[in-house]
């Protein structure tokens, strides 16, 4: 019987663990807090995560790193992209090469605007690593609806093992080699659900939605190609898949922040009401700095960055969006 | 110095145990035929004409025993061009007399304090720790490409450190020279053609490189496979070679032993001046603009162009760098000091763990061609943050981020270093220096590459005199003069190749 330990028990790694226990995998849950653990042991529900789900006897719940790291080493990471450094940190003297970790998490680290993959190689001695990303939204995937995922990784048994764990007529998985691409992806596709929720906050139509989600894919892009990634996976599943979804999706919390932000709603109010964390946030001011970095003009991301961090009003920003020249070298 | 000729034995077992699991023999065949006929111009003559027509009978109607044997003379043909004829008593000859031949060469100025070039090679990192390590294993040498000095220097550098003599990847293009080939060859050096696109080579020149790591025999190949034609610090390398180390660290897990300590030690040159710099930014604008035919005229190849190079050098206050950066396992991990492998945090880990799974050692060529791509990328990374900032490459970013400025809009990059540039002002030019040098103190101080307080704390006005004067003293037509309050620059694409180098750093804003 296939074995998996899953760090991070909010919504989506309460998710994965169902499904791999689903599919007649065992796994370890891990999570912080002592209250969710024993939730998950004795009521067989994460009420805080994932309210309707019942968690079978083969998920383990555990607030020990060391017993989830020694119970498989096949390990998806599922936390916020804040707390992964922390958490690998603490987990470096655990792990072992040959440890095989699956990245769920999307997100880039705000103050040094690493991904995720190179915050994991930064603290631990991990390399066999792979990144899983896609437009998954938890609740439908709970329903059974059917969806679809990227696995990325240059490792075929990393491939293999997720695919043994995770794949099911429901939930399908398609491979690609580009880490790079989809990594940025997951991660900036929320500040552009956030400039996408504020179009919505403000009743500016479908029309400048898709306006600002083509605009955000070709940023998104334009950022990811400096660093590396193939062309391609931007107008994949991983790209402009999960970018649609975060962007039309009132499940998505960075589509909400940008509504609540546009119904005039205070950054640090809205993200204490909603309770969760918004990588959004995050993302953009990492977003900011990386492309003041590499010399990119990216007025969409700008935009949010100065709506979020710079006092400027929703409107005003969008305002300056639609005033840029729109003809080539005006 | 591991025995020539036992590498040779234990090369041609390996590809042969390679070929036997080999069942498309006549399809590999195939590939060395058509690759054979394809290489008219080469350097190499490699495979004899005598030995292609055999194979073309041999894969029509050939038996696998005639096949087999074939590729046996095909790969002893192969190796017999690859390999050294590294001599012990050449090497003690040659090292005893080369400080004296450089004085002697150099003039008397240089024999006071020893050769010009020894002077002017500043070698920093840890040379202690390399020794030490030496002593528990196998270096990977792996340095940045820039000049065809390079080799001289790091062979010269390795002698100097007190290494043990390393065997040497160099270009089959170097050994074109008789002399040249000569002396490569009976100091250490095996030949590495890059044109050679038969299979049956790269498994050859693998399995030697493997053979060689294998038997303890430190090695020195340049990972980017050619000098860099731009400038920019390398960051895409070839992984063949690279490969190599991590197949070797394997097999020796494999093969039981608890550690088989293979040691990649990447190394970063810095040259105030390039000896060849004018024909490689023609080559790599020719290939920009995408020319058919590419500039060949080298003057790496010209002995009186290394001459004044070498005297260029002895000018006040110009050195080359060569940085010593730290040692790495082959999975890019970082060593203690008894060579073992240990995790950022310092804690020593197993690194078999990379090649079990539960338990057992799996051949998987995909990840370990992916832990060969992880290491390049750290290479590239280190590369990066050993490069020692010159006042030549720091001034040349200043001029060319002051011309650019006054770059027409969409004019291509190739036509702009064509046309000549303006005049530039020398206020312009020295606040765009300052500016740089800002920029250049925050990047030092995050460790994004490294620079001497020589420069760091000097005034930009003299940076600029001393860079100028520097680039009058080697290079045959003027790089750039001073004329009262302007700056001519006569070569705006030197320019441009020296200031490649620092590109990465975006030190000069609205320069991209």
């Amino acid at each position: 019987m296939s074995r998996v330990s899953v760090l991070g028990a909010g919504s989506w790694g309460t998710t994965l663990s169902w499904l791999a226990a689903r599919g007649g995998a065992r796994v370890m849950l891990w999570t912080r807090s002592e209250a969710q653990r024993r939730e998950i042991a004795h009521d067989r529900r994460n009420r805080a995560a994932s309210a309707g789900l019942r968690l079978s006897e083969a998920i383990t719940p555990t607030t020990s790193l060391a017993d989830a790291l020694g119970f498989s080493e096949l390990v998806l990471l599922v936390l916020p992209s804040a707390a992964v450094r922390e958490v690998m940190r603490e987990a470096a003297p655990m792990v072992t090469p040959s440890h095989r970790l699956v990245i769920a998490t999307k997100g880039l680290e705000e103050r040094t605007r690493r991904r995720m993959s190179e915050v994991v190689v930064e603290e631990t001695c991990l390399r066999q690593l792979a990144v899983l990303s896609g437009p998954n939204i938890a609740p439908e995937l709970q329903r059974g609806l059917p969806a679809a995922s990227v696995i990325a990784t240059r490792f075929p048994r990393i491939d293999a093992e997720l695919r043994g764990l995770l794949e099911s007529t429901r939930f399908r998985l398609f491979s690609s080699p580009d880490v790079i691409g989809v990594e940025v992806s997951a991660a900036l596709k929320n500040i552009v659900a956030i400039a996408a929720g504020i179009a919505d906050g403000l009743h500016l139509g479908e029309n400048a939605r898709a306006l600002l989600v083509t605009l955000g894919l070709a940023e998104i892009a334009s950022l990811g190609l400096a660093a590396g990634a193939q062309r391609e996976t931007f107008a994949g599943l991983a790209g402009i898949g999960d970018l649609v979804v975060t962007c039309s999706s009132t499940d998505s919390r960075s589509h909400r922040l940008g509504v609540a932000l546009a119904r005039g709603k205070a950054l640090e109010d809205e993200l204490s009401e909603l309770g969760m964390v918004s990588e959004g946030v995050a993302a953009a001011r990492a977003a900011r700095e990386w492309a003041r970095d590499a010399g990119l003009v990216l007025p969409v991301m700008e935009q949010v960055a100065a709506t979020l961090f710079d006092g400027v009003s929703p409107n005003d920003g969008l305002e300056s969006l639609l005033r840029r020249p729109t003809h080539h070298g005006g | 110095m591991v025995h020539e000729e036992r590498l040779r034995r234990e090369t041609l077992a390996r590809v042969e145990r390679g070929l036997r699991r080999d069942a498309q023999l006549a399809t590999l065949l195939r590939q060395s035929l058509w690759h054979g006929h394809q290489r008219p111009s080469s350097q190499s003559q490699l495979p004899p004409p005598q030995l292609l027509d055999e194979l073309r009978r041999a894969v029509v109607g050939g038996t696998g025993h005639e096949q087999r044997c074939l590729a046996r003379e095909l790969v002893e043909c192969y190796l017999g061009e690859i390999a050294g004829r590294f001599d012990v008593g050449f090497y003690r000859g040659v090292t005893r007399v080369l400080p004296a031949l450089l004085s002697l060469v150099l003039g008397e100025s240089a024999s006071v304090e020893g050769p010009a070039l020894a002077q002017r090679l500043d070698i920093r990192g840890d040379v202690e720790r390399l020794q030490r390590l030496e002593q528990f294993g196998t270096l990977v040498i792996v340095p940045t490409h820039v000049s065809n000095l390079d080799s001289a220097l790091l062979g010269y550098a390795v002698y100097r450190m007190g290494l043990q003599p390393v065997l040497y990847g160099a270009g089959l293009n170097l050994f074109s020279n008789p002399v040249v080939g000569f002396f490569l060859a009976h100091l250490g050096a095996y030949s590495v053609d890059r044109q050679q696109g038969d299979p049956l080579y790269r498994e050859t020149l693998k399995a030697y490189t493997v053979a060689a790591l294998r038997a303890g025999q430190s090695i020195l190949f340049f990972p980017a496979g050619t000098r860099s034609r731009s400038g920019v610090v390398e960051q895409r390398l070839k992984l063949g070679l690279l490969g190599c180390s991590i197949a070797a660290w394997r097999e020796g897990f494999e093969n039981g032993a608890r550690r088989p300590r293979i040691f990649i030690v990447p190394v970063t040159l810095s040259y105030p001046l390039v000896l060849e710099a004018q024909m490689l930014v023609e080559q790599h604008l020719s290939r920009v603009r995408g020319d058919r035919h590419l500039v060949t005229r080298d003057e790496s190849m010209l002995w009186q162009r290394w001459l004044a190079f070498v005297r260029g050098l002895s000018a006040p206050a110009l050195r080359i760098h060569l940085t010593i950066g730290e040692p790495l396992d082959p999975l890019a991990n970082r060593l203690d000091g008894c060579g073992r492998s240990i995790d950022p945090q310092g804690r020593p880990i197993d690194p078999t763990g990379y090649f079990r799974v539960a338990g057992r050692f799996t051949t998987d060529r995909a990840r370990d061609e992916e832990y060969t791509r992880h290491l390049g990328r750290a290479l590239s990374d280190r590369y990066r943050r050993d490069t020692v900032v010159t006042r030549t490459t720091l001034v040349a970013g200043a001029l060319c981020a002051a011309a650019a400025e006054q770059r027409p809009r969409r004019m291509p990059l190739v036509a702009w270093l064509d046309a000549g540039w303006p005049a530039l002002s020398v206020s312009m030019v020295v606040a765009r220096l300052s500016q740089g040098l800002r920029a250049l103190r925050e990047r030092v101080r995050d460790g994004a590459v490294r620079a001497d307080g020589v420069i760091l704390d000097a005034p930009p006005e003299k940076l600029l005199q001393q860079a100028l004067a520097a680039f009058a003293v080697y290079h045959r037509e003027p790089v750039a003069e001073r004329r009262a309050d302007r700056i001519v620059v006569h070569a705006p694409k030197l320019i441009y190749y020296y200031r490649n180098r620092l590109s990465f750093l975006r030190l000069f804003e609205g320069d991209a």
